[in-house]
């Protein structure tokens, strides 16, 4: 990986650069991919949630990334999603540990959904699709930026579900009297609120495509 | 309507071409049309509904026409800034689906509800439920309906704060079985029928007014013609059962909604709720007043008349109708009866418009002439 970074840091920008466009934009994992849907409707209640999950979503995925893409060689491919399994289990543990030793009250916010970083669609997907296929220093890319294409739209959803539903954001109360529509907060409001954003998405491709 | 004859260019001399021209008229399809538009038959779904309004401002005052008004207005202005911002066709706005979406969803709301709270509810309705799913014809709900369940998620509280008539009592009990209650139910005075019902008969279980010999459930049929005639308490459409049937019998002489479903409905509704009712026998006068009770108590005429009729959420086939108003008559009275809720109607509606697409594929009539399919396929 360093190989790479020092003697060719033009194209190494590139990568990124590249990288960057696919993670987020064209194969983004929650509205593009409709991966790791489960913990995005369920944690996108308020905004330091949602920004929890993802920040610790893209360090699980770059360090399973990158350990799954050091071992490539050696795992075999007919046993390959238990091998990442492991990994990334591995990778999750730590990670939780870590969240709940300096953030134990949002810990115990998350609940459970940190743990379940470990099963989900994501991370499994970029580790088999691209980890094992390609270089570190690709793999530890691909899994940052495919990480910020996760907690970009659930900040979104989520400061936006918190916004209408409880009229405040993080905690802050914005509209005093604010009644709340409760059905934002609970789960059908999630998947209104994820269904809007697929929509948007599309809705603009679309648009796009059509003035091309 | 035909356009210009289509002439041919002509290789042979001009006048006979002329006459073959005349005999052979060239048009674009639709060639058959009727008088009918989709603005005539939201507007006669409106008019039907004007007897209710009538009845509900005679018995709730001048607030149960600003809540249709504002339900209305806001439902009309969502549709349009949809149409023209989003789907770039103003113009549709003239199909006047918007203004009866708001009229009956208005309907099912109770007169006291707040002003912004019927227009989150329409704003929910036409931008959620219509719009992005197509607008006109494509939405997967009825709108009404769900905006009705929007507000009972979001403000329950709200929905069951009735306001008693002009003149009538809220429950529709003459005074002097109100009196008579007085001592023994405490909140019937305050209830609406269906709840009051809920409560006497529950108390009436218990062990103690057993023995009561002077009250029971024969008493309810006092209350069984204010119910009728709409003086008690209840949302805004659904007190007055008269208003309600000579509505629907204006829409079905028009053609609008058919009968197969709001019978079917009322029927299951009916006989389940005389098959269980709370007397503990099948035959005596009482058991044969409850099912009068459940029909005219609470949304149910509504709901069957007017929501479950909405050609759009209900199933296309003949049978596919009888089966979608059976399952709505039975989802509501298990609401009702086993449910936590007084009212079942919103929400049996909303379930069984979600499983319209499947009783559509399944009751598709067999076509004339074909077998239905064997195991292995043998055809004699």
């Amino acid at each position: 990986m360093f190989r790479v970074l020092r003697s060719n840091s033009n194209e190494a920008a590139e990568i990124v650069r590249d990288a960057l466009v696919r993670g987020v934009f064209s194969e983004n994992p929650l509205l593009v991919c409709a991966t790791g849907l489960c913990p995005a409707l369920a944690i996108s209640t308020t905004l330091p949630r949602g920004f929890t999950l993802g920040a610790a979503m893209t360090v699980a995925l770059a360090c399973s990334n990158a350990l799954i893409s050091m071992l490539r060689a050696w795992i075999p491919a007919s046993v390959r999603i238990p091998c990442h399994l492991v990994v990334i289990a591995a990778v999750v543990t730590v990670v939780d540990i870590l969240l709940r030793s300096s953030l134990p009250g949002m810990s115990d916010s998350l609940g459970i959904y940190i743990p379940l970083i470990a099963v989900n669609c994501v991370v499994l997907e970029r580790g088999n699709v691209f980890a094992s296929r390609n270089t570190v220093f690709h793999s530890v890319v691909d899994g940052c930026v495919v990480g910020i294409g996760f907690c970009l739209p659930l900040c979104l959803i989520a400061g936006v579900r918190e916004i209408v539903g409880s009229g405040s954001l993080a905690g802050i109360a914005l509209l005093p009297a604010y009644p709340g529509i409760e059905i934002v907060v609970i789960a059908p409001g999630g998947f209104l609120a994820l269904g809007f954003a697929i929509g948007i998405v599309n809705f603009v491709k679309a648009h796009r495509r059509h003035r091309a | 309507m035909s356009r210009e004859p289509v002439t041919t260019t002509p290789s042979a001399p001009s006048q006979p071409t002329a006459q073959a021209a005349e005999l052979l008229h060239m048009s674009v399809g639709p060639h058959l049309r009727h008088s009918d538009t989709v603005a005539g038959t939201m507007l006669s779904v409106a008019a039907a509904l004007v007897p209710a309004l009538v009845a509900s401002v005679a018995f709730f005052g001048i607030k149960s026409a600003v809540l249709v008004a504002a339900s209305v207005a806001s439902c009309v202005l969502t549709e349009w800034l949809i149409l023209w911002l989003l789907i770039k066709r103003p113009r549709a706005i003239a199909d006047c689906s918007a203004v009866a979406t708001g009229l009956l969803l208005a309907f099912t709301l109770p007169p006291g509800l707040p002003v912004w709270m019927a227009v989150l509810a329409s704003v929910f309705a036409v931008g959620v439920v219509k719009m992005p799913f197509g607008g006109l014809g494509g939405n997967f709900l009825n709108p009404a309906m769900a905006g009705r369940v929007f507000l009972m998620v979001c403000y329950p509280a709200a929905l069951h704060a009735f306001v008693s008539p002009a003149s009538g009592s809220m429950c529709g009990l003459p005074p002097e079985t109100l009196d008579l209650l007085a001592g023994k139910i405490d909140g019937v005075a305050g209830a609406t029928p269906l709840a009051a019902f809920n409560m006497i008969t529950t108390a009436l279980s218990s062990p103690e007014m057993l023995d009561e010999q002077n009250f029971h459930i024969m008493d309810f049929q006092d209350a069984l013609v204010p119910m009728f005639l709409g003086r008690t308490g209840g949302c805004i459409g659904e007190t007055s059962a008269l208003a309600l049937i000579v509505g629907a019998a204006f829409l079905w002489y028009r053609r609008v909604i058919g009968f197969k479903i709001p019978a079917t409905y009322l029927t299951t509704m009916l006989v389940l709720s005389w098959l269980f009712n709370g007397t503990g026998s099948l035959v005596t006068t009482e058991a044969f007043i409850v099912p009068v009770y459940h029909i005219l108590g609470g949304g149910v005429l509504l709901g069957a008349l007017f929501m479950a009729t909405d050609p759009v959420t209900s199933p296309v086939t003949p049978f596919g109708k009888i089966l979608f108003g059976t399952g709505c008559g039975v989802l509501t009275f298990l609401f009702r009866k086993v449910g936590g809720h007084v009212e079942g109607v919103a929400y049996a509606i909303v379930l069984m418009n979600l499983t319209v697409p499947l009783i559509n594929r399944f009751t598709c009539p067999r076509a004339y002439g074909t077998r239905r399919r064997r195991a292995k396929g043998v055809l004699a």
